[in-house]
């Protein structure tokens, strides 16, 4: 019977709390664990899927270092140690500290990811990123509109009577909210799903609204429009806690149901249909997915989403609400997200904060005085994840010495000059947070690392050591060697948390001193007016952005006049289920479910290319271009195409080939969903 | 202790496979295999057709086809569960039960050379606990039908909702399986209508696409000819001479021990007499063998062992036919024009030079194969109708003029071209076996579905 607590640290929805079971020093079981609420029921394929990922033959147990020929060669850890101090020591002397870049991904949650920039504050500075790649537009929006991000616990969700899945595919990326959608199916609710694509969500749905990408804004814009018109608006709500419903009253008024149609492509009779539910159905809940907010316009979007809950007064209650982003169990991150990731107004302990993980290649090279010859990643693929690609591999091969740090060999460890043996969730003990549940939990060291692989914490100690970092500061910011160490530091950073300790959390998921079942119960908003804002001033001052959330075309929208003509196709690059971004993906049991990059078109645009089920495909445009498997699609919106994100360029499907590194228009979050992109059958 | 059995509701299942992967984990099976598969009903998203996912294992049915069928015995029911058991020390490796079984079941172990299955996680249920794939299901749409363990999801919490309806993908071939599907909502159609698009033919591989079974074409075929033979010199035509006889014989046992994961096994073949037709087909093979030797070495003379001989091997042959007489198959195997009862009629007829007896045979041969390549008109390759003009020159047309023309029938060119025509009919008999899977019947089902669609405006 599994035992041992523990938690899935990916970047996803869930965040499952687990019990495992360890046989002979080796993974054999896992579950769900019952202390979760959102996840008791069971884990999803990635969550099992550890048991491959851990003993894995692919994995790396040893430092690499690149030789000579330009292969790789296991090296000892001390001597890898010196290497790379050394290189430090040489990069700080000649230019500087920052001159080394520090760059990070989502690969692991923990409080252990902070002994990272402590060392780089220890070592006199560095340069990093700001900004994030997932989902800053929505984050601000949100802040913006009700102050900050919090929704309704995962398990409220039962109790609306209209759920809408707005670009949210949560049967791939957020498995155990179906069940509450079922639950609350199942005492009569209706769900709309809105998303190009025919999804798996959109199976148990009462009705999708096929929607042109990019254009979520307009249907919102028009949405309020006909609410507005037909009296649908919740008028004591909107006195007391709504701010600038006039103006947005008479903003949305030229969003007229034939423009928006026009415009999304979402027929007449289906506008119709989606006023009348959001208008008379309540509790309503919009679930918003990450996809549709990263898309030039997609800050502007989501407030406008975000508007329709408030002008009908569903926001604050049960089974209503706003639910994008929960960051209640992030206690010990301040300032909260997307504050914490935008560049800060004043440099502190020598780190540049100028990188764009956005545009990570075009920065890197950009950099001046000093400009950046070393880089550090860990936690992260940026090469096929980062928008643009090639950029990001042009930036990382103009480098004089590179670091990776990771479990297998990516197309970014492939990069490296050494490589250094990451940890899996397994073999570290750290407590992690969560961004749909409101629990704190503990990732539990349950097996000893294989082979040589070493926690980052205990890397950046010895190097610390090499570097002659003070002893006070290496004993005050690095764990000592060893779980005691590592649970001693983590005990003293809990310390400001009662209630929550690693003996508690030893025994299951604990609630954040911060949760609310009902988010925005007390009717309380964060903003400046301390009212929902519809109007922002501060969305105007910070993003130059119209106060009011007004659409505008995407950059790449192939309805523009002003586009490239060549590019015909709108290409979606969604999650799946099986993995999270670029991990996962090499495992046999994943690999079986999706063993190579493929292509989803529309029967009638793959016929009209002459494509069969199964043919090769060129998929281009001005940036690059993919070669991959025709599957046919008949769920699809005509016109969009669809290559699932996270293959790696190794793998032959690296999407971000074709993306380009763009901004969104708040927050600094990667507009790489606005891909324009054109298709033929590929020559023989 | 309740009914062995699982319930899915198919409005919750995603189709997300942790089922089948925790049921991979907990029977520490090879990556990528699992004794739950999950197979999708209109994977390609034809719009006005649900798209549904069918977690399948195991159904521990009340009629177990793959009980009834085994000729080893090795399939049980266990006494505390109601689960189908398999016992693998039993199992030589035949595979017939993954014939049988339209869920796809019992599957065979490469490596271990035996079937393996679902069992209902015994380990775990003994313990108190679900089976794993019940455990592991993320949204809660995998139960039991009853609490076969002391705690855990079962079916009855759905309640009234509880209904056995006929789902696209879920062969019923009247096996009464203990499964229970639950839905209200997949069968609305959701989307859009944008196109009329519709899918031309299925992508869902045949059954024989997955494995071969030409050892028991050999052996069929060789028993037939040797029934055959046999007939036509009791029938007042040569009789078989030993040697070649029983080398053809040694040869066709040979091919079919061929075929079993376990041949040192063989032996255990005879172990299900009351309900395995492979038992009786080998038993009576044996017998017809055992009874031709006896005419050989003890008693040449004797006209009762001869016609007692026939009399076995005809039984054998129609016992050989029978084996393919499996429920939910999607092709017929009787009447067909090469079986192997009408292959050892029709090689009697000619050996005896009983003329209406082969005209008869011959023309009964040649309709029942113009029957069956008329329905696939149109869907047949070039390569199959050189086949089809082949077979019919070969095994009708050269005996029907060799006798018009009043040479005989034995004439060794005749017989040869006879023999060749009807191994090649033999072979096809093979290559067209297509047993149900839920792959084959989701593909079966959609295509009717699309034909029913009314066409969008």
């Amino acid at each position: 019977m599994p035992a041992l607590t523990t938690a899935c640290p990916r970047n996803c929805f869930s965040t499952c709390g687990m019990r495992v079971e360890v046989v002979d020093g080796r993974l054999r079981t896992l579950e769900a664990h019952p202390g979760n609420r959102a996840t008791a029921d069971g884990l999803c394929l990635k969550g099992l899927s550890y048991i491959e990922r851990v003993g894995s033959p692919d994995r790396l147990l040893y430092p690499l270092v690149r030789d000579a020929r330009g292969g790789f060669q296991r090296a000892p850890w001390d001597e890898v140690l010196d290497l790379v101090a050394g290189r430090l020591e040489a990069a700080r002397r000649a230019w500087g500290p920052q001159s080394i870049a520090y760059i990070t991904g989502s690969g692991t949650k923990g409080l252990l990811n902070g002994v990272g920039l402590a060392f780089w504050r220890a070592f006199g500075g560095c340069t990093t990123t700001y900004g994030d790649l997932c989902w800053p537009a929505g984050l601000e929006a949100t802040r913006l509109t009700l102050g900050e991000n919090s929704h309704n616990a995962p398990w409220d969700l039962a109790n609306a009577r209209l759920i809408v899945l707005w670009g949210k595919n949560p049967a791939e990326t957020n498995i155990h909210q179906m069940k509450f959608v079922a639950e609350a199916q199942e005492q009569g609710a209706r769900v709309v799903v809105i998303d190009p694509r025919r999804t798996e969500s959109a199976e148990a749905a009462d009705l999708l609204v096929q929607i042109r990408p990019g254009t979520d804004g307009a249907l919102a814009l028009g949405l309020a429009r006909e609410i507005i018109e037909r009296g649908y608006v919740d008028r004591a709500f909107v006195e007391a806690h709504v701010l600038g419903v006039e103006p947005y009253a008479r903003m949305v008024r030229e969003y007229t149901p034939e423009r928006v149609t026009a415009i999304t492509g979402v027929p007449a009779a289906t506008l119709a249909r989606l006023t009348e539910d959001l208008g008379t159905i309540a509790p309503a809940t919009i679930c918003a997915g990450f996809g549709m907010q990263r898309f030039t316009n997609s800050g502007q979007t989501m407030r406008s989403l975000i508007a329709l809950l408030a002008l009908t007064g569903n926001i604050g209650k049960p089974g209503a609400g706003w639910v994008y982003a929960n960051l209640q169990s992030h206690i010990w991150n301040a300032p909260k997200d997307p504050l914490g990731f935008f560049p800060p107004e004043h440099q502190e302990g020598g780190v540049r904060v100028s990188l764009s993980i956005t545009k990570l290649g075009h920065d890197l090279l950009a950099q001046t005085d000093p400009p950046v010859r070393v880089a550090w990643i860990e936690r992260g693929n940026p090469v096929p994840q980062c928008p643009e690609t090639p950029a990001v591999l042009r930036a990382l091969r103009a480098l004089e010495f590179r670091v990776v740090v990771d479990q297998f060999l990516t197309d970014t460890a492939r990069e490296a000059d050494v490589v250094l043996p990451a940890k899996t969730m397994f073999e570290q003990t750290d407590v992690i947070n969560a961004y749909w549940h409101p629990y704190i939990q503990l990732k539990q060291k349950v097996i000893e690392p294989p082979g040589e692989v070493k926690p980052e914490s205990e890397v950046y100690r010895l190097l610390g050591e090499r570097l002659g970092f003070q002893r006070e500061t290496i004993d005050s910011d690095f764990p000592r060697p060893g779980d005691a160490g590592v649970e001693a530091w983590l005990e003293k950073r809990l310390e400001a948390f009662p209630g929550i300790d690693l003996a508690r959390l030893r025994e299951g998921p604990v609630l954040s001193p911060d949760f609310q079942e009902v988010a925005f119960a007390d009717r309380k908003f964060p903003t400046p007016s301390g009212k929902i804002e519809l109007v922002s001033e501060e969305a105007a001052r910070r993003w130059g952005v119209d106060a009011l959330p007004r659409w505008v075309e995407p950059v790449e929208s192939t309805l523009r006049t002003d586009r490239d003509a060549r590019y015909p196709y709108h290409l979606l690059t969604p999650n799946t289920k099986n993995r999270i971004h670029s991990q996962f993906g090499n495992l046999p049991s994943i690999r079986v479910l999706a063993p190579a990059p493929v292509v989803f078109v529309h029967p009638e645009d793959a016929l009209r290319h002459g494509i069969a089920p199964g043919e090769r495909v060129r998929v281009f445009n001005e940036r690059g271009e993919l070669e991959v498997e025709a599957r046919f699609d008949a769920g699809l919106l005509p016109g969009c195409i669809c290559i699932t994100n996270g293959w790696w360029l190794s793998e032959g499907g690296a999407v971000n080939l074709l993306s380009k590194a763009r901004e969104t228009d708040m927050a600094h979050g990667a507009a790489f969903h606005d891909i324009a992109v054109a298709i033929e059958k590929a020559r023989v | 202790m309740g009914r062995a059995g699982f319930a899915l509701d198919l409005d919750r299942c995603t189709g997300c496979s942790a089922c089948a992967f925790a049921c991979r984990i907990e029977n520490d099976l090879a990556a990528g295999t699992s004794f739950r598969q999950v197979t999708t009903f209109n994977p390609e998203r034809v719009a006005s057709v649900p798209v549904l996912h069918l977690s399948l294992a195991c159904n521990h049915c009340d009629r177990p086809a793959c009980l009834a069928a085994c000729p080893t015995g090795a399939y049980t029911r266990n006494a505390a569960t109601g689960a189908i058991d398999l016992d693998a020390s039993r199992c030589m490796g035949c595979r017939y039960c993954s014939w049988v079984c339209p869920y796809g079941a019992p599957q065979f172990d490469r490596s271990r050379g035996v079937m393996t299955k679902c069992t209902f996680c015994a380990p775990r249920v003994e313990r108190g606990v679900p089976p794993a794939c019940v455990v592991a299901c993320p949204v809660d749409a995998l139960r039991m039908l009853e609490s076969a363990a002391k705690a855990g999801p079962v079916v009855g919490a759905w309640g009234e909702r509880l209904e056995h309806i006929s789902v696209p993908g879920f062969p019923d071939t009247g096996l009464e399986p203990a499964f229970k599907i639950v839905s209200r909502i997949r069968w609305r159609p959701t989307t859009q209508e944008w196109r009329t698009w519709r899918p031309r033919g299925s992508h869902a591989p045949k059954w024989q696409r997955r494995r071969g079974e030409w050892p028991l074409a050999v052996f069929t075929f060789l028993v037939a000819v040797l029934v055959g033979w046999f007939g036509a010199g009791a029938w007042g035509g040569p009789l078989p001479r030993p040697l070649p006889f029983l080398a053809l014989a040694a040869l066709g046992l040979g091919a079919s021990a061929l075929h079993l994961g376990r041949p040192a096994r063989m032996w255990r073949v005879l172990g299900n007499m009351r309900g395995s037709w492979i038992s009786r087909e080998v038993a009576l093979v044996v017998a017809f063998l055992v009874a031709a030797c006896a005419h050989f070495f003890l008693a040449p003379a004797s006209v009762p062992l001869i016609r007692a001989t026939v009399v076995i091997g005809l039984a054998a042959v129609i016992a050989i036919d029978l084996v393919y007489r499996i429920r939910g198959q999607l092709t017929r195997a009787i009447p067909h024009s090469g079986m192997a009862t009408l292959t050892a009629l029709y090689v009697a007829a000619l050996g005896s030079e009983i003329g209406w007896l082969a005209a008869g045979v011959g023309l009964a041969k040649f309709a029942l194969y113009v029957e069956r390549h008329w329905r696939d008109w149109g869907t047949q390759t070039v390569r199959h109708s050189i086949l089809a003009v082949v077979r019919i020159t070969l095994g009708l047309l050269v005996p029907a003029v060799a006798w018009i023309t009043g040479g005989s029938p034995l004439d060794l060119l005749v017989l040869a071209s006879v023999l060749v025509a009807e191994a090649l009919d033999r072979a096809e008999f093979y290559a067209e076996l297509d047993f149900l899977t839920p792959e084959r019947q989701a593909a079966l089902d959609l295509a009717v579905r699309v034909a029913a669609r009314p066409v969008p405006v």
